[in-house]
């Protein structure tokens, strides 16, 4: 069976994690694929998240991140075969039991929810 | 003088700085009061600890420089300037920078100025400040870093440029690997000399070698309340300023942090507002 043909991906960087999040909420409701990565280290300021994108989206990709004002640094096209490192925050994720009370921690952040009802308690952490 | 300098998450308050004093549900800063669930927003959390610590050493109350900033980058970039522009004249014995966020250009113009103080304080970083001092490759300009596990592991990873993306397993960090990763840390030049790694066993750094562990009294509800490591940065902060060796009063801060917490008995559901008064209590019995 012949192997489905790789396709050219580009990288919209951000500023600010909160407009990374906000983009791939836009993007996804009108229909885009996209995925968290981490940016190039050249392209990092310290506490960002890039969305890769497939390269024939790009124009679209920019017109629906500006009519919604999401400011994005850069857009940049990948060379084939580039590997970025996805952010599989579900590797960091670890939950504690305590009476009454769920901790769920991600990284450095962790939250609190009373059992039963689901109400958060306590958010902890994040930097 | 002490300067704490950091944002909170207020809409729309302005630059604000001036002497903090903590009073139960009021924190004053200058002119400017924040009162009831804002008392232990962000910055505000480690300033109210600072100012009950000052209060009962009988020291000066610390004063604090502030901006409203809901996570997008103009309130830190406010206070990195002002602090720039007016902590020659202010003229500290320590400073300590908390929740701001990551910038490249103002930061380093900050510690230039820091650099140049004749005498230069006692530089402390936490949260979004520390993690900033390491991304840019700052840390060597602090004197003190105060990171819980997660943040360890990040400064203790050369490469790693976001918390999210470090190489070590985060959770293998908190019991047995705190010790490795903070003499890793130094001999990358990516922590300053003092750390206080705030975790279940909080240990003590100096130079890359653990000085002291604090174990007792265990209180495993503090975890999971927002501010806990906060309050051990304005602690430590505070002792600091009253004339304290470094290593001395980090050990100190982690102890009067767990006794603050025994004083109270919280549950995970105990919010960090009703654990602040208890500090002045906690204080006087690890003294």
């Amino acid at each position: 069976m012949p192997k489905e043909k790789e396709k050219e991906k580009a990288l919209v960087v951000f500023d600010y994690i909160y407009y990374a999040m906000r983009g791939k909420h836009f993007l996804e409701y009108h229909g885009y694929e996209t995925r968290e990565v981490a940016p190039p280290p050249e392209y990092r300021t310290g506490c960002d998240m890039a969305l890769e994108i497939e390269a024939g989206d790009v124009d679209a990709v920019e017109n629906i991140l500006d009519q919604n004002d999401i400011l994005f640094m850069d857009v940049l096209f990948l060379p084939k075969g580039t590997q970025l490192v996805p952010v599989y925050l579900t590797q960091l994720i670890k939950v504690t039991d305590y009476v009454g009370f769920t901790m769920v921690r991600c990284g450095n952040m962790k939250i609190t929810y009373r059992k039963g009802t689901g109400v958060i308690v306590n958010v902890s952490g994040g930097g | 003088m002490l300067v704490l300098a950091g944002t909170v998450p207020i809409d729309g308050m302005p630059l604000t700085q001036g002497e903090c004093r903590y009073e139960k549900k009021k924190l004053t800063i200058g002119e400017y009061a924040l009162e009831g669930k804002y008392v232990t927003l962000g910055t505000a959390a480690m300033a109210s600890s600072a100012s009950v610590t000052c209060q009962t050493l009988g020291v000066e109350p610390p004063h604090l420089v502030t901006y409203g900033d809901t996570g997008m980058g103009d309130g830190t970039i406010k206070i990195l300037d002002y602090l720039t522009r007016e902590l020659p004249n202010i003229s500290p014995s320590v400073l300590t920078l908390h929740y701001l966020l990551p910038t490249k250009e103002p930061f380093v113009r900050l510690s230039e100025t820091v650099e140049k103080m004749n005498p230069r304080p006692f530089f402390i970083a936490d949260a979004g400040a520390l993690l900033n001092a390491k991304a840019i490759g700052l840390a060597k300009k602090f004197d003190l870093f105060t990171p819980d596990p997660g943040e360890l592991s990040f400064i203790a990873d050369a490469d790693a440029a976001h918390p999210a993306y470090v190489q070590h397993f985060i959770f293998k960090v908190d019991d047995v690997e705190i010790a490795r990763l903070g003499s890793e840390a130094y001999r990358h030049g990516n922590a300053p000399r003092y750390l206080l790694v705030k975790g279940a066993v909080d240990h003590i750094f100096v130079e890359g070698e653990v000085s002291g562990v604090v174990k007792e009294p265990l209180i495993p509800a503090l975890e999971a309340i927002g501010g806990t490591g906060d309050t051990i940065t304005g602690i430590v902060s505070a002792l600091i300023y009253s004339g304290m060796d470094p290593a001395e009063a980090s050990l100190k801060a982690a102890q009067i942090n767990r006794y603050m917490g025994e004083l109270v008995r919280p549950t995970p559901a105990t919010r960090i507002a009703q654990l602040i008064p208890y500090i002045a209590e906690a204080v006087k019995k690890v003294l």
